[in-house]
């Protein structure tokens, strides 16, 4: 067998998935090529932009400059992988709401890196969404609907929870 | 990207052939290297992970700290104990490059990673640096960003955020090496002291040792970008006062991370606080022999600023207007 192919195993939104591959192949030609998830963007190829973005074992990573044969057992996330039983995360529709995609090519990677700041930094303020995403390019909003959206998102949940308990 | 063969390097003994293989190149967190690959500048026929090689995390030891080699960028911004003990090292990794990029980033991929000039990163210049006697094309064209002293050469600056931070703390670099394992001054392993003991054909970065007297929350880091983030410094200086002698170190102004010269003044200044005229015969000394390009002399200014700031954050004093 050609040495510069392999067997990968990869885990993506929960499913397993088995393809013969290129060494060469990069997490983002797999994911968009082989599995065909094409949420996950081809932007600049070259870790600048941040449209490829997806979560490794939750945390937000650059799949164009990552190799698919060194994913293998990770849990890998996706666009795809945001949405349950067929609703929206409220990530996505504080994202709707707030007006947040114009063309929707860099939402895909804008809502992974949001997803992590949402999930492990509950009380996360201006300051710190715009740490969050500064890895990621828009072209269109000029960023503002963006940050909204996801300050919308966090500020929701707090509401939820003084609702739940409270003080 | 051409192809290749890649194998996950068990242990260090097939990591150490590997590195003197022709044909063979290292990748840690890849960052550097993919990017080189998807240009065309660099064409290995087998990629060899250091995954499994490479320690990761920082840990106490002997009254100091140990990283590896492994460890993110990310995992050294958030390391509760970088943050109390090295805050400057902590600052530097996490004001580099993207979240993303820096959850992929290693330490010794940083350290090493190859420098940004774009004649040297596109395959359609040839250029001193990979071609002797190619010449320079960034001295007639585009040097902006290019270094500000020992420049006479290629005259590409030392991109790691977190070095001048590392040699601040007198960081001491583990090696292992064709001929067998060594510690090493990291300034020395770079070439940027006045010590014998640079890098070595075919050797791989295990980890750094930080000595106890240098840790402490007297330190500090500062960059100048013209960006808010996602930027490359235009200027970087760390400066460390935990130290008996404390240090000022310099970043993206030469081809090697730019210790400043000036024992008498840091201790002064440590010993009566950095008054204003101390401060300004300090910076004064870090621009001191200089010779700027035509296009970059305006980045001695931000080299003062970058300077000024690191000292005045290691000492806790706020910053005035200036
Ligand atoms: C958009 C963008 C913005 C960036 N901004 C910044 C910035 O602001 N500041 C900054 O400092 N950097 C920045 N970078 C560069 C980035 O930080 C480096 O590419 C990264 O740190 C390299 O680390 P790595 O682990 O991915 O290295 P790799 O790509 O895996 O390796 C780099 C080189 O070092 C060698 N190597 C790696 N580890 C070892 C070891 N332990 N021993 C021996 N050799 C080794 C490899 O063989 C390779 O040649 C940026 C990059 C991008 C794409
Ligand atoms: S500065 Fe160095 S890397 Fe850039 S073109 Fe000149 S010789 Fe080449």
């Amino acid at each position: 067998m050609d040495r510069r192919k392999r067997v990968v195993v990869l885990r993506v939104n929960g499913e397993v998935h088995e393809r013969l591959v290129r060494s060469a192949d990069t997490l983002l030609d797999v994911l968009r090529g082989g599995l065909g998830l094409t949420g996950t963007r081809r932007g600049c190829d070259l870790g600048t932009c941040g449209c490829c973005t997806v979560q490794v074992d939750g945390r937000p990573r650059l799949a164009c400059l990552t190799l698919a044969a060194e994913v293998e057992g990770s849990e890998i996330r996706t666009v795809e992988g945001l949405a349950r039983d067929g609703r929206l995360a409220p990530l996505q529709q504080c994202w709707i709401e707030a007006g947040a995609s114009q063309c929707g090519f860099c939402s895909p990677g804008f809502l992974l890196a949001a997803d992590r700041l949402v999930r492990e930094e509950p009380e996360a303020g201006r300051e710190r969404i715009r740490e969050a995403l500064a890895g990621n390019l828009c072209r269109c909003t000029g960023f503002v609907k963006i940050l909204d959206a996801v300050e919308a998102c966090l500020e929701r949940a707090r509401a939820g929870r003084r609702e739940e308990s409270p003080a | 990207m051409r192809r290749f063969e890649y194998r996950i390097a068990a242990g260090l003994d097939e990591a150490l052939a590997a590195a003197s293989r022709p044909g063979t190149v290292l990748k840690a967190g890849g960052v550097d290297l993919l990017d080189r690959m998807k240009e065309g500048i660099e064409r290995p026929a087998l990629v060899v992970g250091l995954q499994q090689v490479l320690p990761a995390g920082v840990a106490e030891e002997g009254g100091g700290l140990v990283l590896g080699a492994g460890t993110t960028l990310a995992e050294l911004e958030r390391s509760p104990l970088l943050r109390e003990r090295a805050p400057a090292l902590a600052r530097a990794a996490g004001e580099a490059a993207t979240p993303q990029i820096r959850e992929m980033a290693t330490l010794g991929g940083n350290l090493l990673q190859m420098p940004r000039c774009l004649y040297l990163r596109s395959r359609h210049y040839p250029c001193e640096a990979t071609d002797p006697g190619g010449g320079c094309p960034a001295r007639e064209g585009e040097h902006e960003t290019h270094a500000l002293f020992e420049n006479e050469g290629c005259s590409a600056v030392h991109p790691s955020n977190v070095a001048p931070a590392l040699l601040a703390l007198e960081a001491e670099a583990e090696v292992a090496g064709p001929g067998g394992g060594r510690h090493v001054g990291l300034a020395a392993w770079l070439g940027a002291g006045a010590e014998e003991g640079g890098r070595r054909p075919g050797e791989i970065l295990l980890g750094l040792r930080l000595p106890g007297r240098a840790l402490g929350d007297r330190c500090a880091h500062a960059e100048v970008r013209a960006r808010q983030s996602f930027d490359w410094p235009l200027a970087m200086a760390a400066a460390n006062f935990n130290l008996e002698q404390p240090r000022l170190v310099l970043g993206a102004v030469a081809p090697r991370p730019w210790p400043v010269a000036a024992p008498e003044l840091l201790r002064e200044i440590r010993e009566r606080g950095p008054e204003a005229e101390l401060l300004e015969r300090l910076v004064t000394r870090a621009a001191a022999g200089a010779t700027p390009l035509p296009g970059n002399a305006w980045r001695l200014r931000l080299l003062r600023a970058a300077a000024r700031r690191a000292v005045l954050q290691a000492l806790h004093v706020a910053e005035e207007t200036w």
